[in-house]
């Protein structure tokens, strides 16, 4: 399956998205006004993705004609200018919410970090998205037409949605290379995968992602034996290799040395614009320096969204992480 | 099997002692035994008979007919000494010296003292029969046959009454004359019912006394009485072959019941036994995920402990059977400690290594047990206590071996999960159950906590080896035809979960009974099996799920 | 061909030369110094049949990292596959003289039942040899797999399934001979089966099999499928992110071992000359395993070497120290768990690396 920009309405191609992605999403829970999650957005021209189309929303203060259109646009419609559109989704386990009504919008091409405390519901997040759990409300989409809570993580991954886990997991006893190999785009059936052989391209392609991670020198080298941060770099190589239309990246720099840092940092910068990124981060400085846009996870749901700077400006979000847990 | 008391003991003890959980788990099987058998000793009557001067001299008396006063005052004696003495008089075998006014016994092995009821030195002693004349012989049959009916215990005369009604040539005017004497209605009713029987086989009794008869074993049913009812029921008189129909109809359901409440009886009974295997297993397996292949030679062994002391103490099976459970807990116990600190404790985080680590290990036990005792089964011997049968309402007996296990099974799983929920050491368990790295981090000394819970399930596996002895086979392969059983039972409970095996045992002991007589006892077993398979492959982690870190096992 | 890499080459050269030389030996006559027995032929086709098992044992286990304690239970089945061919081979030569098979004119049956129908022709026994092991290991795996019961759960049912198909199989109205399963086999094909030539086809026959198992399982190994077993054995959900679609790949692969299995079980009966319900035991199964784990798992030669060392001990030692045996064998099962986890293989492997290594640090100082 080559790249194939979504189908949008015209308005959605990527000259003219930043302005919509550059601003904050508003929180489209019903229960909370949005005037409040619009605190932390101090972009002059907030055109805001509307509430959930099913509700009778509370309509924003600062409404423009257009956003009151938006709003009346069936969520079908919506939906076609996203990569990833996630709605509403509810996670519980044995009482505990672990997604509490998360809505998430990425357009194709973008960096995303999401930050937040330990229990947020980040990994939770990530496993609603590549099929892993099965939210008990809610929905997600992947480039409009393929709905994320009826397709296992297989499918969802042969769809090009590839995530990087929180603990490096490689295949140890292979060669980084095979690594590689396996993580291929190729079809991936038991038969087909018995005549798979490496063509000239594949060869020129996997070295090609082989310099972009670094390991050229290390990639006879079993995987067990590279170093935490080569494991990391690998990984983040098998999802490329899978060649992905949405990276999802749990924690790439934890455990890293600052230089290893840096490394991650340009690798990361660089597939910018070519790939979807999607990155939870723990690491601060790190979000920091790569951020565009970042998403603050709160008890399950989203606290703000925004630029760097004016989320960490945001009372609610500096409550959040210093603990005072009045939400 | 006398687990109760000592289970009891047990179970008390954790509450109140400051012992170590270590000691705890070691020595109460062994305070409860203890403390049962003291009771034991207490409960034996001690045999002594203390003549009366009157009866002695009647029996010393040169003439036969003195012999008279004798008999009519030992038959109004209801103890098993006057019993045993009208045998003895009756077969010849009382002996008497005049010198020293003494009387003996003679049995198969020599000569019983009356006064002690003990063997005797006789040796220097005069000895003559006591004899009696042919009429006193006849009294004393008589005097014999009623004493137990006459007998004042209610319990006695109710089971003598009722061996009576199975008899053909019962002497209905004893029967009668019994009845009127007799208050208790139990009694009564097998008197009862010995009037109807004879009314519905007496060719010449009234139409009304055999509508009697019937309306009598509709209220109380006699399955002697079955071929009786089936004659009434084709019998010429409408009204007596509808009356006899219905009975027959109640008789049936009866007969039903009794059937299911036996079915869930023997299912307990196999549900305690495949409970008893699996809980030792469930221990080591639930907390150290560990396949302990070994785990049936464990239970093996438990069951040659008893093999073992009985030997030791051959006069006594029974007392040698209640000491081999805490000598087997020991026994067993310690096997598995040694192999935790020789092979398993190499192997961890290597779960299907472990397994075939074990497997040779249960190959070398068995191995070790053909060669060095024998490779034939060995005797056990089944104590008196626990052959009995256990009479529940009119036509139904359980066997109180089987009571036992179900008891003994309670018993040690109460005090298992006790171990594991309310001591030190079970907190300690549960804790690296839970997370391994943390426990650890929070100074339980992890390693040892294996030891011991390895200890701990291969101990209670040796306890089932105990009952075990009891209703197969002690032979080399005892363990191996449990191994499959108890897997199935862990994993079906849910691995980790001491409820979940209790209950999944006694689902499947129960499961298996109620198939075995639509299917046949392989077929069963086979079913079982397969469900279980099924079962796992639907929901692997088994009917109690286990939450955290072990799951991901 | 990629597959044929310098241990494949040896392992045929070696295979092929045996073969030979047993074959041609056993063609000779009695006595002379190159010749070899009845007895050892036999022997010999049964370590061969043996060693396929184990490498379809290390197939799955091995490479994918899923322990069967059960593939004896294949192995059984492929086993009677055959055997009902054999069976029906003896015709009215047997004891009660009927075209029936004697044990089921003794419990009474006047005619075969259904499934023993079309089994007096070679070639629907031989499908069935491949079909009835392969159809059980489908089954199980796809309902086994598809729930993902792994790790011992799943080495645990294993053992419960073939435990309970040798309660199956000890049924007498299984139709399957009960207890004594099936014996006194005469002829394949009309050919005497104790004639000294149907011994060497036999033995070539199981040699082939052996040769071509160990092929197609080196196929799979050297192509992206075998990388894709690695990647299972490793890291199962990393697997599927990687798109594989885990629970498809486990299934053919363990049906196919299966089927390997079943085509040693067929080959082993006529050799044998005896198949029953013992095959099934549990024990049996995990004596395979042991074999593999010896000669080293995930080396697909490991696995026949293993599987000609503990058989060629056993037949030693049970003839020799019949109380020995099995103390033998469960140490062996804990001194190679517990100090040789790689196997005799591994440890030739290291052997001769730490050689090279040191000729070669000889060489450059």
């Amino acid at each position: 399956m080559a790249k194939q920009p979504p189908e949008g309405p015209p308005g959605d191609s990527p000259e003219t998205v930043p302005d919509a992605a550059s601003d904050f999403l508003p929180d489209t829970k019903e229960g909370k006004p949005p005037d409040e999650a619009a605190t932390g957005g101090e972009e002059p021209t907030p055109v805001a993705p509307p509430a959930a189309a099913t509700v009778e929303a509370p309509k924003p203060k600062s409404t423009v004609n257009l956003e009151l259109l938006l709003n009346w646009v069936p969520k079908y419609k919506r939906r076609k200018q996203y990569i990833l559109f996630v709605e509403d989704v509810s996670v519980s386990f044995d009482g505990f919410k672990a997604l509490d009504g998360l809505t998430l919008y990425l357009t194709e091409g973008e960096l995303r970090c999401v930050i937040g405390p330990n229990g947020a519901g980040k990994t939770t997040m990530m496993d609603v998205i590549t099929g892993q759990t099965r939210p008990d409300s809610g929905e997600a989409w992947f480039m409009d037409r393929i709905n994320l809570l009826e397709r296992d993580e297989v499918f969802i991954a042969q769809q090009g949605i590839c995530r990087k886990f929180q603990k490096p997991s490689v295949f140890e006893s292979l060669t980084a290379a095979q690594n590689l190999v396996l993580a291929l785009k190729a079809e991936k059936s038991v038969f087909s995968t018995f005549r798979a052989r490496i063509g000239k391209e594949d060869r020129d392609f996997l070295d090609e992602v082989m310099g972009q991670i670094g390991l050229r020198e290390d990639a006879g080298k079993l995987a067990g034996n590279l170093s935490h941060g080569q494991k990391q770099w690998l990984e983040i190589g098998m999802l490329l290799a899978q060649r992905p239309r949405l990276l999802l990246l749990d924690e790439p720099v934890a455990g890293m040395t600052p230089q290893e840092i840096d490394h991650t940092k340009e690798l990361l910068l660089g597939l910018e614009g070519n790939h979807t990124i999607l990155v939870v981060e723990h690491d601060m400085e790190f979000v920091r320096s790569i951020a565009r846009q970042v998403t603050v996870l709160h008890q399950g749901r989203v606290l703000a969204e925004g630029g760097m700077a004016e989320v960490s400006a945001n009372r609610e979000v500096v409550e959040a992480y210093l603990g005072g847990s009045d939400a | 099997m006398g687990r109760r008391m000592e289970c009891k003991g047990g179970m008390n003890s954790p509450m109140t002692g400051g012992l170590t959980p270590w000691a705890l788990t070691c020595s109460a099987p062994l305070l409860c035994a203890l403390f049962f058998l003291f009771a034991l000793a207490m409960a034996q009557p001690a045999l002594a008979y203390d003549l009366p001067e009157e009866v002695s001299e009647s029996l010393l008396s040169q003439r036969i007919n003195d012999r008279q006063k004798a008999i009519d005052a030992l038959a109004q004696d209801y103890s098993d000494e006057a019993k045993a003495m009208l045998e003895a008089l009756l077969g010849g075998n009382l002996y008497a010296d005049r010198a020293s006014k003494t009387f003996y016994i003679k049995d198969a092995t020599g000569y019983l003292s009356v006064a002690t009821f003990e063997p005797a030195q006789t040796e220097g002693l005069n000895l003559r029969t006591v004899g009696v004349n042919n009429r006193q012989r006849q009294q004393l049959v008589g005097v014999l046959n009623a004493r137990s009916l006459r007998h004042p215990d209610r319990a006695v005369r109710f089971a003598a009454s009722r061996a009576l009604i199975p008899a053909a040539d019962v002497d209905m005017g004893l029967v009668r004359e019994l009845r009127e004497e007799e208050s208790d209605p139990g009694v009564l009713s097998n008197y009862d019912r010995i009037v109807a029987m004879d009314a519905l086989w007496d060719p010449g009794s009234t139409k009304e006394a055999k509508l009697q008869a019937l309306k009598v074993f509709g209220a109380a049913f006699t399955p002697e009485a079955q071929e009786l009812i089936n004659r009434a029921a084709e019998s010429d008189d409408p009204e007596i072959a509808a009356a006899a129909e219905a009975v027959k109809g109640g008789m049936a359901a009866t007969a039903s019941h009794l059937q299911l409440f036996e079915t869930i009886f023997f299912g307990l009974s196999l549900g305690s036994v495949l409970v008893l295997i699996g809980l030792g297993l469930a221990i080591t397996f639930g907390v150290m995920g560990v396949i302990n292949m070994a785990h049936g030679e464990m239970v093996m062994l438990g069951a040659y402990c008893v093999w073992f002391l009985q030997q030791w103490m051959p006069g006594s099976p029974g007392l040698a059977l209640l000491l081999a459970v805490p000598f087997s807990f020991v026994v067993a116990g310690g096997v598995g400690g040694l192999i935790e600190l020789g092979v398993i404790r190499h192997l961890y985080n290597r779960p299907l290594e472990t397994l075939l680590a074990t497997f040779g290990i249960s190959l070398i036990l068995q191995q070790a047990v053909r060669t060095f005792i024998a490779s034939n089964n060995r005797p056990v011997v089944v104590p008196t206590f626990l052959s009995g049968q256990l009479s529940i309402g009119e036509n139904f007996g359980i066997t109180t071996g089987r009571l036992w296990i179900i008891a003994f099974c309670l018993a040690v799983f109460f005090l298992t999960h006790l171990v594991t929920s309310r001591t030190r050491m079970g907190l300690e368990v549960r804790a690296v159950t839970q997370n391994r790295e943390i426990a650890k981090a929070l100074g339980v000394n992890s390693s040892w906590v294996d030891t011991r819970t390895f200890i701990l399930g291969s101990g209670v596996a040796g306890m089932a080896g105990v009952a075990l002895s009891q209703l197969t086979n002690v032979g080399p392969n005892l363990g191996q035809q449990y191994i499959v059983d108890s897997f199935m039972v862990v994993v079906f409970g849910g691995v980790g979960n001491l409820w979940g095996t209790l209950l999944g045992g006694l689902i499947l002991g129960m499961a298996n009974k109620f198939l075995e007589p639509v299917s046949g006892a392989i077929l069963a077993k086979i079913l079982i099996l397969f469900g279980i398979i099924l079962f796992i492959q639907r929901h692997p982690s088994g009917l109690f799920p286990q939450k955290g870190r072990a799951a991901a096992l | 061909m990629r597959a044929l890499d310098r241990p494949t080459k040896a392992f045929l050269g070696i295979a092929f030369a045996f073969t030979l030389l047993v074959a041609c030996g056993s063609l000779l006559p009695e006595g002379s110094a190159f010749g070899v027995s009845r007895y050892t032929l036999t022997v010999l086709g049964k370590y061969l049949c043996l060693a396929a098992l184990a490498l379809s044992i290390d197939l799955v286990w091995g490479y994918m990292g899923i322990l069967s304690l059960g593939h004896g239970a294949f192995f059984a089945l492929g086993g009677y596959a055959f055997g009902m061919y054999l069976m029906r081979q003896i015709g009215a030569k047997g004891v009660y003289v009927s075209e029936l098979p004697d044990f089921m004119v003794f419990i009474g049956w006047d005619r075969l039942p259904w499934y023993w129908l079309g089994t007096d022709m070679l070639w629907y026994s031989l499908i069935l040899v491949f079909l009835a092991p392969g159809a059980l290991a489908f089954l199980f795996g796809w309902t086994a797999f598809r729930s993902r019961v792994s790790g011992v759960y799943f080495s645990i049912i294993t053992q419960a399934m073939t435990y309970a198909l040798m309660l199956a199989f000890l049924l007498n109205n299984m139709g399957f001979g009960g207890n004594n399963g099936f014996t006194d086999f005469k002829t394949i094909l009309g050919f005497d089966i104790q004639s000294q030539g149907m011994g060497t086809t036999l033995f070539v026959l199981s040699a082939l099999c052996l040769i071509g198992c160990y092929l197609v399982c080196r196929m799979i190994c050297a192509s992206r499928l075998g990388l894709v077993l690695v990647a299972i054995r490793d890291n199962e959900s990393r697997a599927r992110f990687a798109g594989y679609r885990v629970e498809r790949v486990k299934l053919a692969i363990f049906t196919l071992s299966a089927m390997m299995a079943g085509l040693a079980g067929a080959l082993y009966v006529p050799q044998a000359g005896i198949i029953n319900p013992s095959s099934f035991m549990p024990l049996f199964s995990i004596e395979m395993v042991i074999c593999v784990a010896l000669g080293g798992r995930g080396r697909l030669y490991g696995a026949v070497v293993g599987a000609f060392l503990v058989n060629a001990l056993r037949t030693y030692l049970t003839a020799q120290f019949p109380n020995a045996w099995l103390f033998v064998f469960g140490a062996l099962f804990v001194v190679v768990t517990v100090f040789l986890p790689r196997g005799v293989s591994g440890l030739a492997e290291d052997l001769v690396g730490w050689v090279s290594r040191r000729r070669n640090g000889e060489a450059t100082t």
